[in-house]
Order: C-alpha cells, then structure tokens, then sequence
C-alpha cells in the first residue's frame, strides 16, 4: 500500500497507456502511410 | 478537401483529444481508493470497447445496406469499419487484462462477456480473411456481408452479457438506464474518452474508406 492507502498498481496503468497508444497512434500512422501511397 | 485529407485531419484532431484524454485521466482525475492507478486503465478500456462495438454494429449495418441496394459503397464502408474496429478490438483486449490482473488476481476468465469479446475479435480477424481469400468482387462483398451481420447480431449479446451471466466482469455504469455512478470528475474524463475514441474511429474510417482498395486479392 502506498501512504494514501491506495494499492500499488500504477504499472499496470502505464502499461496499458503505452500498448494503447502504440496500437491507436501505429495504426493511424499505418493508414497515412498507406494513403500516401494510393493514387 | 479530398476525402483523406479530411480522414488525416480528424484522425489528427483524435489523436490530440487522446493526448488530452492522457493529461486528464493521469493528473486530474482522482485516483479510485480501493483499486489504486489500475483504475485509470478504464478511461481507455471502455471507450475502446465502445469503439469496438460501434464498429462492428456498423459493419452490420452497411452489410444489410449493401445486400438490399447492391450498393458498393456500403461493401467499402464495411470493409474500412472492420479493419479500425480490429485496431480497436486489440486496444480492448489488451487493457482489459491488464486491469483485470490487479484488481481480479487473474488476466483472463472464460465468463460470458470475455469469452464472447474474444470470439467478436476472432469475427473481426475472420471477416477481413474472407475479404482476402475472395477475388471476385461482388462474392467476397456478399458473403463478407453475411458475416458482417453476424457480426452486428453479437453486439447487443455482449452488452447484455453481463446481466444474463454470472460473470467477473463489472456492469456499465454509463451505458444503462438508470443515471451513470460514477464521480463527476471521473465520468467526465470517461465522457471525454468516449467522445475522443468516436473522433478517432471517425477519422481512422473515413481515411480507409477514402484509400479504398485495401483489400487483398487473390492471384
């Protein structure tokens, strides 16, 4: 437990925010690559 | 403005509004008593399921559109829809055990709501392999529509799992009849998370739908 009482589980959140974003932001780049590229 | 510059620029604006969503949801939004920082996974979990389910409703939709009009616009809608609801399917499925670990003591449980989320996953995986496997356009657009429909009748059997099973899984707390019980500093980074995965999926559409010919072929 941290001084606040809250249970440590912050890593957890970070890992979830770092693969969200790599998903969300590696797809977009994805699609703008793919786009540049089509006619 | 051509229809991907349109796609690039609400993509861009989704993208910003998921930056802000991360400021909010980290420094400004309370930190829940009992299950710690791994709360903070929700304002990305359910907003991605959100996403992932509009997606695939969508699809639904356009397939029925296109099997009744024969339209290929609704064949392109579907297509571009199933692939971003993909994307957002593997944000979903990443963060819900990555919650679910620290607060349930487990990654994964086979309960109705995951079980069938996994099996929509495996739709979504499914549809854009039968798109593949298909050269002639106008088979791979019907049969695809099929599947897309199946797809759709899923949605509503996810969202109402959680009231039909025994299940681990929580049940909404925003989308239900009664008013959202939920503090307002968090329902609001919740409703901004919402509102941001909906541009997204918005933009991330429309820049598919406009590069169009994504779809594989054989030979």
């Amino acid at each position: 437990m941290w001084a606040d009482g809250t249970p440590p589980t912050g890593g957890y959140a970070i890992a979830a925010y770092v693969i969200a974003a790599v998903i969300l932001i590696g797809y977009s780049f994805m699609l703008y690559r793919r786009g540049s590229k089509a006619p | 403005m051509t229809l991907k510059t349109r796609g690039r620029s609400i993509t861009l604006l989704g993208l910003l509004l998921l930056a802000g969503v991360y400021v909010r949801a980290i420094w400004f939004t309370p930190v829940e008593r009992t299950q710690g920082g791994a709360q903070k996974i929700f304002y990305l979990h359910a907003p991605a399921a959100w996403s992932t389910l509009l997606a695939m409703g969508l699809v639904g939709l356009a397939s029925i559109l296109y099997l009744m009009m024969k339209d290929e616009r609704f064949d392109r809608f579907a297509a571009a829809s199933a692939e971003v609801g993909t994307a957002f399917a593997c944000v979903m499925l990443t963060t819900g055990p990555l919650w679910g670990k620290p607060v349930w003591g487990t990654w994964w449980t086979w309960d109705a709501r995951l079980t069938l989320t996994l099996f929509l996953f495996f739709l979504f995986i499914g549809y854009q392999l039968l798109r593949g496997a298909i050269a002639e356009p106008g088979t791979r657009a019907r049969y695809a529509a099929v599947l897309g429909i199946f797809g759709m009748v899923l949605v509503p059997f996810i969202h109402l799992s959680v009231y039909l099973f025994r299940t681990l899984h929580p049940q909404p707390i925003v989308l239900k009849p009664s008013a959202p019980s939920l503090p307002g500093d968090m329902l609001a980074t919740l409703l901004f998370s919402f509102l941001t995965f909906t541009v997204l999926y918005i933009g991330l559409v429309t820049q598919r739908y406009a590069t169009g010919a994504g779809d594989a072929h054989v030979g």
